[in-house]
């Protein structure tokens, strides 16, 4: 049996660890995943856990959360291969203290060097494109607004999503890259996307980050991926008496590049070299 | 020798770096190996020093590129607002290939951004007594070049202009490879202010053209910044006087080329001018030759339907 890590990258709250709770139970029950699980024996309690707020619709319980355990789980390809795969549950703040302070400590920076395979986590709706002044008078005086749009509060750290991205591609796809490797991009609450696959979602919101990708495709193997955890938002009652009615695999999608549905586990495999 | 020593003497001369600034950087140094041995610290936060410019350098044959002008003229404004086009897409056929100082570059362009707090786009002062470097690494499909842009202090340009020197005041000048000389379009208004901007550049391209600084056949971009505040009289009027300062940087033995930009341009509402002919400018493939080659390319020169301020 073959140990392989897979490291989910990116910042607070951009949906790692709901993905831990989902593929943990798609895995487990074999639905749209093509792994399968290989043994019953292993300590399942962390995932098992997550499953369990998941699945009832709730946001995940901070006790849980902070634990910070992840997955650990034997499992068979379908080509007869076995794996145990850990995913820990990395979290966000180390990812941000890696990319605003440039900051790791010695475990981190190896175990990002030696992970089989990294996904990087982008939330849809909470990736800030972070204006210039000129586009915001722009904006403004579209509105009719001859001033300008005035002055914006202030965020002495703040970058944009895209530079964000980028930084993490750069440090994961390279710095702290001893060869190139299978990298996947997870766009999550990707529900909440109407018009655009996720190519074309990167393309827009993030151009920086697309050019760097098109620019490097030699270097690593880049998928980028739609992620819709949950099935929709868990914070309007409506949506959520709806999305009760469903089983949380079946309310789960994950989309490839071009918009096509995929397996649940997709990102992961690709991100092993497995896809 | 050190690394940082390998950088400035290659690939002709050689010199050690004196005085505040490297005391500066020693201390620094000392403070990040502390740093180090508990956790690692990746680079890029800041602009590059001259140590870490050379791996990108060496390993990618990168650009080096000195930014000259004196302080306010919008060196740092102009580096940065090159890398700012490339937030929104490609420009023109290069696209963004990375930067190890993609960091230190955001950070410059905060003032520019909504999130900085402002009302109107400004660049931070640099105030560094490092010589930093900013890389920025473009492809076009068939080429790729990493070029790594200057951002050196105002103050050490005006020391330039009053006592030379420039092979111990800016000691990367000998080991850059093309010099953008940026003059402040803005201070071209008033005929004694112009005269005095135009004797600084020209005292600058002097300087630079010793011994020890910029090598014979070097390009140079003769930059007029701030370009929006000129009307179109006025840029005709400066037209001239600029390309006599070009002649003389001919003269001394530089490749000049004339360009007029807007790099930020005050008023919002205008769109910024020049930064793809400047990105042009600065991965077309170096001619050895020392040629003065007069505007023949129309493109080169941006003289009309710069009258926004009229």
């Amino acid at each position: 049996m073959k140990a392989t890590e897979v490291l989910f990258s990116g910042l607070p709250h951009t949906g790692k660890t709901t993905f831990i709770a989902l593929l943990g139970m798609a895995l487990t029950h074999g639905r749209k995943t093509s792994l399968r699980l290989g043994s019953y024996d292993d300590d399942r309690e962390h995932v098992y856990e997550l499953g369990k707020t998941l699945a009832k619709c709730e946001e995940a319980d901070r006790t849980h959360v902070s634990q910070r355990q992840g997955l650990s789980m034997s499992l068979a390809a379908a080509d007869g291969d076995e794996y145990f795969l850990r995913i820990p549950d990395l979290s966000g703040e180390a990812w941000s203290e890696l990319v605003d302070d440039r900051q790791v400590d010695e475990e981190f920076a190896r175990s990002i060097e030696t992970a089989d395979g990294l996904c990087i986590f982008v939330h849809a709706a909470k990736f800030e494109n972070d204006p210039t002044i000129a586009e915001v008078d722009a904006a403004a005086r579209a509105l009719g607004d001859e001033h300008g749009g005035g002055p914006g509060l202030r965020d002495e750290k703040r970058s944009s999503g895209q530079v964000q991205l980028v930084e993490l591609l750069q440090i994961v796809g390279d710095r702290l890259a001893s060869g190139s490797r299978h990298l996947s991009i997870v766009v999550s609450a990707f529900d909440l996307v109407s018009d655009a696959s996720p190519n074309e979602w990167i393309a827009s919101n993030a151009p920086l980050a697309a050019q760097y990708l098109q620019t490097n495709s030699s270097r690593n193997s880049v998928r980028i991926f739609g992620l819709s955890a949950q099935g929709g938002s868990f914070a309007d009652d409506a949506e959520k008496d709806n999305l009760k009615r469903k089983n949380p695999i079946d309310r789960a999608s994950v989309f490839r590049g071009n918009g096509t549905e995929g397996l649940l586990d997709e990102p992961v495999t690709w991100a092993l070299g497995l896809g | 020798m050190t690394v940082e020593q390998e950088f400035l003497d290659s690939p002709e001369t050689e010199l050690t770096e004196t005085g505040p600034a490297s005391e500066v950087a020693a201390d620094s140094l000392e403070h990040k190996a502390q740093f180090v041995a508990e956790t690692r610290y990746l680079s890029g936060d800041q602009g590059l020093r001259m140590s870490e410019a050379e791996e990108i350098a060496a390993d990618r044959g990168a650009e080096v590129v000195l930014i000259a002008g004196l302080f306010g003229a919008g060196k740092t404004t102009l580096a940065v607002e090159l890398y700012a086009r490339f937030l929104e897409g490609p420009v023109g056929d290069w696209k963004f290939a990375g930067s190890v100082t993609l960091k230190a570059l955001d950070h410059r362009h905060k003032n520019a951004r909504a999130s900085s707090g402002l009302e109107v786009a400004a660049t931070e002062r640099t105030t560094d007594d490092d010589m930093r470097l900013l890389h920025l690494e473009v492809d076009n499909g068939a080429r790729r070049v990493p070029i790594l842009m200057s951002d050196v202090k105002g103050e050490f340009f005006d020391d330039l202009v009053h006592r030379g020197g420039a092979r111990e005041t800016i000691p990367l000048a000998r080991r850059a490879d093309r010099c953008v000389l940026v003059i402040d379009g803005a201070r071209l208004k008033e005929e004694s202010d112009r005269f005095q901007s135009l004797l600084d550049a020209r005292l600058m391209v002097g300087a630079l053209t010793e011994p020890g600084a910029l090598r014979r056949g070097a390009p140079i971009l003769i930059t007029l910044t701030k370009s929006d505040s000129l009307n179109s009289t006025l840029l005709e009027e400066v037209r001239p006087e600029i390309q006599e300062l070009a002649s003389f940087a001919s003269d001394r033995g530089l490749e000049p080329t004339i360009l007029v930009t807007s790099a930020r341009p005050e008023n919002s509402a205008l769109e910024p001018k020049g930064l793809q002919d400047l990105l042009e400018w600065l991965v077309e493939p170096r001619v050895r030759a020392t040629v003065f080659v007069e505007a023949q390319n129309p493109k080169r020169f941006f003289w009309e339907g710069n009258n926004e301020s009229d």
